[in-house]
């Protein structure tokens, strides 16, 4: 017991000295973002007199505000798809044993591997074909298509983990494969849905490339495009830019401090299944 | 006559029953839920792929007319000092993904053991990887900045401002500096997967090493890291076509000047503003295929080194097991 607590009192220091390291840069921001523009002294000091009219000229001059709620109104329509449409796909890739279906899995899994950027000039002058360019649908199924090989990969390990005999069960008490699916392998899913809902979440959340390819016209900015094109107009603002950047990540930090839980697991099951 | 019927009637029952039977049923359920993600993901990725290879043959903007001009796209490639020399960038983020790794693990097994507030500790090197790379970007632009955030801690800590090199202008050093934030943005997600598949080792596994007289090095080595090697592998060939891949920090933080543009910024630069959108098809694919050979070579090499990289089976045991699995399809189909 006493080397045991002998031992924490080394790692102590350390873990602290790392955290602060960690931490250093919000702290910044967030100062510099309470800071009036007028006042100079060191970017470590706490304001003497912090003002809130960083964040009133962030959100007039930069239109946070519409950018947030087009990102959410984008992430919520993206990741509900996301987890209907990889759900029922993962069921019969993981109940099923064939050549054609291990094909039909390295065609959606090989995905994964193409770095999404190098895709998107080709990718782009689809979308123009198809009319998807300044369409909340152009971003939305681009975005769903992009997350869908990995969401389909954890629903499908997930499945595979289900035991065969609950399905044979049903089918034994005459249930389709279809009932079996919303009634046996639904209930199932809570913990990974959990997990690909916060994955995707803040993947579409954070998502800058596609945005700006797709989204051109400046009433559908998200938050990315319209922090983005707020600090190249405000370079010499830098507090209120400063308040812009923490207006865009304030939503992440209060979902991560609930749901921090959530979070680390789903991180681990998207690497370790 | 009435055979006939019965006949009729034989064969729309057998049609019927075919349709309601269970091997029919589950094609039609494979059917309909494999419709919409086959749809997407061949009109969004794959059919883009094809244009893309398209593209590269021709000198073409995205609009007005195109020319054929053979593999002169593929020869600039190489030609361009530009778009070669960045492939050289990506060496530094490799380095940067070594060191990330290395930190990782060190975290790792810092916290691996029971200390006091390690959720909180945890919660806030995973922090960096929720935010997105302009936000970074921009908190990173502002910190190196000469005479700002870092300069002045360094001078608090009584450095002379003449001997502090300019973190984003001096060549020699800028890369640095912009690979030292994505591992600031990556450890931390690193580090969780370490410990993610380190908590999975028995606990009681430590207990008897150490009755037996292991030290800590030999727990690292004996248990801790036969138990994360499969994560490690991943994470290696994960870090090459990531390196190759990086554009956020220095599309945000330097836009690509002075040396520090890597390959997507430079793509993205000739495809977006100089509309050479043959070019940066061309540029795509010589990277897709430079990562693919990259993880083929790694995949073979882990293999080599340690059997089956990425499960803990043997390659034998795998091969039994897939032998076993295909008897019992074959027996159920019959």
């Amino acid at each position: 017991m006493n080397k045991q607590t002998k031992k924490n009192l080394w790692r102590m220091p350390v873990l602290l000295v790392i955290f602060a390291v960690y931490l250093s840069p919000f702290y910044i921001l967030f100062n510099i973002s309470l800071k009036p523009v007028t006042d100079l002294s060191s970017h470590w000091k706490f304001p003497g007199s912090p003002t809130l009219d960083n964040f009133r000229t962030a959100i007039e001059q930069g239109e946070i505000l519409s950018a947030l709620l087009h990102s959410f109104f984008i992430m919520a329509a993206a990741v509900f798809l996301i987890v209907v449409v990889s759900s029922l796909a993962a069921y019969p890739l993981a109940r099923n044993r064939s050549r054609l279906n291990r094909g039909v899995k390295s065609f959606i899994l090989g995905i994964m591997m193409v770095p999404p950027l190098s895709i998107l000039v080709p990718l782009y002058s689809v979308l123009v074909d198809i009319g998807g360019i300044n369409k909340y649908w152009g971003i939305i199924l681009t975005l769903l298509t992009f997350e869908l090989p990995m969401a389909i990969f954890l629903y499908t390990n997930f499945i595979s983990s289900i035991p065969t005999a609950l399905d044979e069960a049903a089918a034994i008490d005459g249930c389709g494969p279809v009932r079996a699916f919303f009634y046996i392998i639904l209930p199932h899913l809570k913990s990974v849905t959990a997990s690909v809902v916060i994955l995707t979440g803040i993947h579409c959340w954070n998502d800058y490339q596609f945005s700006l390819y797709i989204l051109q016209s400046s009433e559908m900015r998200t938050v990315t495009l319209a922090i983005s094109s707020f600090f190249s107009q405000t370079t010499s603002n830098l507090n209120a830019a400063s308040a812009a950047a923490f207006l865009a990540i304030f939503p992440v930090v209060v979902c991560f401090l609930f749901l921090q839980k959530y979070f680390i697991k789903g991180m681990v099951d998207s690497a370790v299944k | 006559m009435s055979n006939q019927i019965s006949a009729a009637a034989k064969s729309e029952k057998t049609f019927a029953e075919t349709f309601r039977s269970r091997k029919v049923q589950r094609l039609l359920v494979i059917f309909t839920f494999m419709l919409v993600p086959m749809a997407l993901l061949i009109i969004f990725t794959y059919v883009p792929f094809g244009k893309m290879v398209q593209f590269s043959f021709y000198q073409m903007k995205y609009s007005g007319p195109r020319k054929f001009v053979g593999l002169k796209n593929y020869i600039d490639v190489f030609q361009r000092s530009e778009c070669f020399k960045s492939l050289f960038v990506s060496v530094y983020y490799m380095g940067g993904a070594l060191v990330q790794l290395a930190l990782a693990l060190f975290f790792a097994t810092l916290m691996v053991f029971k200390v006091r507030g390690s959720a909180v500790f945890k919660g806030a090197m995973f922090f960096p990887y929720l935010i997105c790379g302009i936000a970074v970007g921009f908190i990173f632009k502002f910190f190196y900045a000469r005479g700002f955030v870092l300069d002045s801690l360094l001078q608090m800590a009584g450095m002379d401002i003449e001997k502090i090199p300019y973190w984003l202008e001096n060549q020699s050093i800028n890369n640095i500096s912009l690979v030292a934030t994505s591992v600031w943005r990556y450890t931390g997600q690193n580090m969780i997967l370490f410990l993610g598949a380190m908590m999975s080792v028995d606990a009681e596994l430590y207990e008897a090493a150490s009755l037996d007289g292991a030290n800590k090095w030999h727990q690292f080595r004996y248990i801790i890291l036969p138990s994360i090697k499969s994560i490690v592998v991943l994470n290696m060939i994960l870090s090459i076509s990531g390196s190759l891949s990086a554009f956020e920090p220095p599309y945000v933080i330097t836009n690509g000047t002075m040396g520090t543009g890597t390959y997507f910024v430079i793509m993205n630069r000739l495809a977006h503003e100089n509309q050479k959108v043959g070019l940066a098809c061309a540029m795509a694919i010589v990277l897709l295929g430079i990562i693919i050979l990259c993880t083929v070579a790694q995949k073979l090499f882990f293999k080599y080194a340690f059997d089956d990289g990425t499960s803990d089976e043997s390659k034998a045991a795998v091969r039994r097991r897939r032998k076993a699995e295909r008897a019992v399809v074959k027996g159920g189909a019959r």
